[in-house]
């Protein structure tokens, strides 16, 4: 058959529009019924279908499986697609599986786009299925609008500087320095006191094995020293930070009062590199954990008490005090003790209009974690060491979680009696001559009761450090309750958002010795894990100059908080002409360089404005019933 | 379907998606009318693009930003600075400032970002409907 001219040029433009005609894949998964169960899956689908630029749509009943997986690798391969979307739950928790997976077929990883119709979606709107549908369809169209206009990627590579900082010389941070000096990844352990073991050195005996607090510390603490891949810096605190991953610089400052005497210690200490002033020093790591620790509640006077009779004590105080104690019946302070009362969540689990905050003002809401099973460990002590002692236990809750339930038994056992009071009603103390403690009990249902006693005992909470200059530095995040917040309470729960550094111990929230080492081994392991890299693959979401466009106006440059623009000239034969530039591994992706270029020069990769104003637009397209 | 108000949520990658995530993990209800955008930091956002947003049919943007947790330096006082430009810019095209809303919601302010957007989105069902003048695009290309 002869083809007319004018069929020759439809076929000629139909070959063309097959060629440059874009073939996305799109995945809608069931989730098990988690999605399907409210959004119709096979409508969402088949409407996508209809898209021209849509070459494949399916739906499946678990995109992550293992069959879900090869499904999309194959059809990736088989019908040449150059983008894919799934649409399923949260990116958070599969958007690099899938990134991997069009990845090993063959296409770049950012020419996939997630969606989120699960957490967002049937989660959100379960009783709204028709909404739900219509709901994912458009979020689906913005992510294909969104795709089509995303240009391949690629990381950018970073060198690495090979060595590590642990900033905190207590449990958690001697444990993470050990574990990464083990790997013999050279680590500069900084403590701003005097000596190691930070809060360790305070407590008595560590459950659940009741081992020796002090000489569990001292233990570690021999180790660090023994260990030639570690640099102490003692009296030593970290009083500026720049710089990201694969080179954080650290400037070190000496406490004002240095106590330190290093000749006490076995082995020689390796100073780092020092400014011409002596006090400062600077290092430059690939990576550091923050180790910083808690600091404990300090009632306010009057709190229970506190300050205003010296038989009013706080958990520490009664544990530092019985640490030295000899005698074989109990004297405080020139009294026989014969009564105690032990008030728990003092400064922790606080509620508003019921609990004075603390001088930070902020609430604390949490709880503290160790203070219920510490309490009942030094009931059980005073129990034992002076067997006539009445104890008191005045309660909101008792937590003491997993195995620690034995310390509760062991004191029910030893007749410590328990008393439940209101969460709204804290006790009421008086003091007249002697200690005399007002409640109710809602165990005997609300039963009034009222006890003389000769000590009460504040189990007082674990509260944040006040921020550090490396936490404003770096812009680290904190939760709600002011503690560093992990990047994924589940999945990294060791990580800060930002890239390189860890977090282990009470630095993140309160937390017991155990509980500290084994998140510090696991800051350890995931800062080992990159430091012995010799270089990183960053984020490719930086920002970038479109040099045509670029005027030089230089707006970004002041716009940008990490000094990660430069303006210069142009280009050869172009002098007088100006034009921005980005340094990669500087830029943290943030965009306020976006916003403020007239010409809209200066792009975040990935989150170009025109390519998210198109993602937008379709998601107001009506959608066909 | 009901025509509740097409509300814009714009979300950070590391304080809000995860809060807006986890009212979906407490299977809390909001509007489905509600759109998520996500970027590391709003402050990327010209103000035409919110206008180009109101220009496409949008109802009410919903910014669920950081606040001052967020992780970028200073971005939250850019941000709202610019939002104030945006209000005023808002007056003069007829636009009620009551249809952008620049809120701080956290990893786990489930109920916080509910209770918000619904307040949000019945405030702006009580708006008279505005139309709004053609916006050029911040992208500066034709969409």
């Amino acid at each position: 058959m002869i083809m007319s001219d004018k069929e020759k040029k439809d076929k000629k433009k139909a070959d063309k529009t097959e060629e440059t005609q874009p073939r996305v894949g799109v995945y809608v998964c069931h989730c098990g019924g988690n999605i399907s169960d409210v959004v119709d899956t096979s409508k969402v689908s088949k409407i996508i279908g209809e898209d021209p630029n849509v070459a494949v749509s399916k739906d499946f009943i678990f995109m992550c499986s293992d069959p879900g997986q090869k499904m999309i690798a194959d059809d990736v391969k088989a019908n040449h697609l150059d983008h894919v979307i799934v649409a399923s739950c949260s990116p958070r928790l599969h958007e690099m599986t899938f990134q991997r997976v069009v990845s090993d077929a063959g296409l770049n990883p950012f020419q996939y786009q997630h969606v989120n119709i699960r957490e967002q979606v049937s989660w959100v709107h379960s009783h709204q299925h028709e909404e739900a549908t219509d709901k994912s369809i458009r979020l689906i169209r913005g992510a294909i609008a969104s795709v089509l206009d995303q240009p391949p990627l690629e990381p950018i590579k970073k060198k690495m500087i090979q060595s590590a900082a642990v900033i905190g010389g207590g449990v958690a941070g001697m444990t993470a320095a050990l574990d990464l000096a083990n790997r013999d990844i050279p680590v500069h352990l900084i403590e701003k006191g005097p000596v190691l073991g930070g809060n360790l050195l305070n407590l008595d005996k560590l459950y659940p094995m009741e081992i020796d607090a002090k000489s569990f510390a001292l233990n570690l603490a021999d180790k660090v020293l023994k260990n030639p891949a570690i640099y102490l810096h003692l009296d030593t605190v970290v009083d500026k930070t720049e710089g990201a991953i694969g080179d954080f610089m650290l400037q070190l400052k000496k406490t004002e009062e240095s106590t330190v005497n290093k000749e006490n210690f076995a082995v020689s200490l390796t100073e780092p590199e020092k400014n011409p002033d002596y006090d400062i020093s600077v290092l430059h790591v690939g990576s550091f954990i923050m180790a910083t620790g808690h600091d404990l509640y300090e009632p306010y006077e009057g709190e229970y008490g506190y300050k205003k009779s010296p038989f009013v004590v706080t958990l520490p105080d009664l544990i530092k005090y019985l640490n030295i104690y000899r005698g074989n019946t109990f004297v405080y302070k020139g009294k026989e003790i014969k009564t105690v009362a032990m008030i728990h969540c003092v400064g922790s689990r606080q509620i508003e209009g019921v609990h004075q905050p603390p001088p930070s003002g902020i609430l604390n809401t949490n709880c503290s974690r160790v203070c219920c099973t510490t309490t009942l460990q030094q009931a059980n002590r005073l129990k034992s060491l002076f067997p006539k002692i009445q104890i008191y236990d005045l309660y909101r809750d008792i937590r003491t979680y997993g195995e620690k339930e034995h310390y509760y038994e062991e004191a029910s056992k030893n007749n410590v009696i328990f008393i439940k009071y209101p969460d709204e009603e804290s006790p009421e103390v008086e003091i007249n001559g002697s200690l005399k403690i007002k409640t109710r009990d809602i165990i005997t249902y609300g039963l009034e009761v009222e006890m003389e006693v000769d000590m009460i005992v504040l189990a007082v909470g674990l509260i944040p450090r006040i921020k550090p200059h490396i936490i404003t530095d770096l812009s680290l995040p904190t939760g709600n309750n002011g503690f560093l917040q992990e990047a994924h309470v589940k999945l990294r729960p060791v990580e800060s958002s930002v890239q390189g550094v860890f977090l282990a111990g009470t630095a993140q929230g309160p937390k017991d010795v155990r509980e500290s080492t084994t998140t510090a081994s696991a800051a350890a392991a995931k800062a080992g894990a990159i430091l012995t890299k010799e270089s990183i693959n960053l984020s490719p979401f930086v920002a970038v100059v479109d040099t045509d466009k670029c005027q030089g106006h230089a707006l970004c440059v002041n716009e940008c908080e990490y000094n990660a623009i430069t303006i210069h000239d142009k280009g050869v034969g172009e002098s007088g002409v100006k034009i921005a530039s980005v340094d990669p591994s500087a830029c943290v992706g943030c965009g306020a360089c976006v916003a403020v270029c007239p010409e809209q020069a200066i792009q975040v990769q990935g989150y170009d404005i025109n390519k998210l104003e198109k993602e937008i637009s379709a998601i107001m397209l009506e959608v066909k019933q | 379907m009901s025509e509740e108000p097409r509300i814009l949520i714009i979300t950070t990658t590391s304080c809000s998606y995860p809060g807006v995530d986890n009212a979906g993990q407490k299977h809390l209800e909001y509007s489905p009318h509600s759109y998520v955008l996500n970027v590391p930091d709003p402050v990327m956002f010209p103000i035409s693009f919110y206008l180009k947003a109101f220009d496409l049919g949008y109802d009410g943007i919903f910014i669920a930003s950081c606040g001052t947790d967020s992780p970028f330096r200073k971005t939250y006082d850019k941000l709202s600075a610019r939002i104030d430009e945006l209000v005023k810019e808002m007056k003069k095209l007829g636009i009620h400032y009551s249809r952008v809303k620049l809120t701080a919601i956290c990893t786990v302010c489930a109920d916080h970002f509910v209770k918000e957007l619904k307040e949000f989105s019945e405030t702006i069902a009580t708006l008279p409907i505005t139309e709004v003048p053609a916006v050029e695009s911040a992208g500066m290309e034709s969409s």
